[in-house]
């Protein structure tokens, strides 16, 4: 096995025992990085003293000298960040984000930053002004998004780990597209201090990885209260690997929404979420199948409450203090903030805008009303496999449909994951573990028993050339 | 809908034909998100933020060691005139 497709937990302990140095598994790393981009596209900038910085590890650290990736829309000192958009295609930010300052100080080596859909906008990555990322199992396929650099980095062993932001699947999607583990934390539980905005009221950064344990170790270093962030929660961080890896299912009432095995799914894809289901009873779980408000409607809300959120914060960009002038913002951003402008603007506020967040608490009263009877909730994270390259095109509502599964416990602040749990036409498929706001640990704890018992996560893409 | 008072208010600008597109687009949307009026939210409160929390203060002391120099606030500007920002001209 190769340096660069060890994970996080190899890593650590790797290093600790000094099988390998920080400089080796970092220079592997930049190695895979530039065999492959240019087919995968997943990289925009890379980390001209990633070699220097992990020369110099401190080994006393938690992630001393462990190689990862951050999506670009995380401010990254002297580092160029894009958000995948032209108007910052020049932008060298003065801060850096509180993700990243952590897992600095956590000693993680920064390879380089990873494409996204232009200021998060999207579920392909298509809509990146930089060109698409590429779907690692497939280079005619998307990789979904908006943090397909991020899941594609990970997918290919470009990295040991990666860091992602989920506004409405953001995370979960495209780690379900590329057969990886994506892990969506509740609002409020990690910093978005110097995350590009795009959704205050859910943008929710969180780790994308080889496996679950690695979710929680990176967990762990990111999440917790941070006084720059006023939406950040005052509550400990329930993260512990001890009982993660002690974690039984017995007695576990899940809950699997019919309304989320959609008329549309292809039976395949229905076929593998029921057995995900069973291999979850095998390991004593009770799985039922239950009532969800019919997710449409949050495509709805999430659809006004979203757009109205960015029309406001990308009003800073003025082209004046920094970035290039407004006409640099691609179709996509255009018609995101223009129809947040009309849902907030006088005469219509309360049709859209108030109507939205009404719905967004019948949203949030339903899953109480579950989760006061289930524990978890599972389902498919996506209506199918990896879409062909070119699907996003001329779609304006093409995100939201795509995240359909996901919408309603984004606007509702819960957490979740995605696993890999089976393949379709050879793409893979994810299967979503959704708790209420704060269950991080119960969350985690269901992931890695159903890791333990399967063998999905473990399987990697080829990366041929003929698709 | 006038998508060229949006662009405006929104201070976008727009070509005639991106303007026509746009509008076609937006009926698309909005169409979409028509399916909110089948709730009735007469007697719901709307929820602005999920986290309940409220009125979170900082104390209001200078932390120097988060501080731009002016140097760094200026860095990313495209023009710059003695220590200023050289702002297009509104009149």
């Amino acid at each position: 096995m190769k340096l660069n497709e060890l994970n996080l937990n190899q890593t650590i302990k790797g290093l600790q025992k000094k099988q390998f140095s920080s400089a080796e598994i970092t220079q592997t790393c930049l190695d895979q990085i530039k065999q492959t981009n240019q087919k995968l596209n997943s990289v925009i900038t890379v980390n001209k003293n990633a070699l220097e910085e992990a020369k110099r590890a401190d080994i006393s650290k938690p992630l001393a000298g462990v190689p990862y990736l951050i999506k670009d829309n995380f401010l990254t000192s002297n580092i160029r960040t894009t958000a995948s958009s032209k108007v910052l295609d020049n932008f060298i930010p003065t801060y850096d984000a509180t993700v990243y300052a952590r897992l600095k100080e956590a000693g993680a080596i920064l390879l380089g930053k990873t494409n996204m859909d232009a200021w998060a906008h999207g579920s392909s990555t298509e809509t990146s002004d930089y060109g698409s990322t590429k779907n690692p199992w497939n280079t005619n396929r998307l990789p979904g998004g908006s943090s397909g650099g991020s899941a594609a980095g990970v997918a290919s062993d470009q990295c040991i780990f990666a860091i992602g932001s989920e506004t409405a699947g953001s995370i979960r999607q495209p780690a379900a597209w590329c057969g990886i583990t994506g892990f969506k934390p509740t609002y409020g539980r990690v910093s978005r201090y110097g995350v590009i905005a795009m959704s205050s009221s859910t943008d929710s950064p969180g780790p994308m990885t080889k496996n679950i344990t690695d979710a929680a170790i990176i967990t762990q270093i990111i999440a917790g209260h941070d006084p720059h962030d006023a939406t950040t929660s005052p509550k400990p961080v329930d993260v512990n690997l001890d009982r993660l890896i002690n974690a039984s299912l017995k007695g576990k009432k899940i809950g699997l929404p019919k309304q989320y095995l959609l008329k549309e799914m292809r039976p395949e894809v229905i076929d593998i979420i029921k057995t995900a289901g069973k291999k979850l009873e095998e390991l004593g779980a009770r799985v039922e199948e239950v009532d969800l408000i019919d997710p449409h409607y949050a495509i709805g809300a999430y659809t006004v409450v979203q757009r109205s959120e960015v029309s406001s914060n990308l009003g800073r960009y003025d082209g004046v203090r920094y970035g290039n002038p407004r006409d640099y913002f691609g179709p996509e951003a255009k018609r995101r903030i223009m129809l947040g402008t009309f849902a907030l603007s006088a005469g219509y506020y309360d049709q859209y805008y108030n109507k939205a967040q009404k719905v967004r608490t019948l949203i949030i009263k339903d899953f109480e009303q579950v989760f006061s009877k289930y524990d978890l909730i599972i389902g498919p994270v996506s209506p199918g496999p990896a879409l062909k390259v070119g699907a996003s095109v001329n779609q304006p509502m093409f995100g939201e449909m795509e995240d359909i599964l996901v919408e309603a416990s984004s606007i509702a602040g819960l957490t979740g994951l995605s696993v890999p749990c089976g393949f379709v036409d050879g793409l893979p498929i994810g299967l979503q573990i959704t708790g209420p706001q704060f269950t991080e640990q119960q969350v985690l704890e269901a992931g890695y028993a159903y890791q333990q018992a399967t063998d999905f996560h473990l399987q990697k893409p080829k990366l041929t050339t003929n698709h | 809908m006038d998508v060229s008072h949006l662009a405006q208010l929104s201070r976008l600008p727009l070509t005639s034909e991106e303007a026509k597109k746009l509008e076609q687009q937006f009926q698309e949307t909005l169409q979409v998100i028509s399916k909110l009026d089948e709730q009735d939210t007469s007697h719901i409160s709307s929820t602005f933020q999920v986290t309940g929390l409220k009125n979170i203060t900082r104390e209001d002391k200078i932390d120097t060691s988060r501080m731009f120099s002016q140097e760094q606030a200026l860095q990313n500007a495209k023009k710059t005139h003695k220590g200023y920002f050289v702002v297009p001209a509104i009149l």
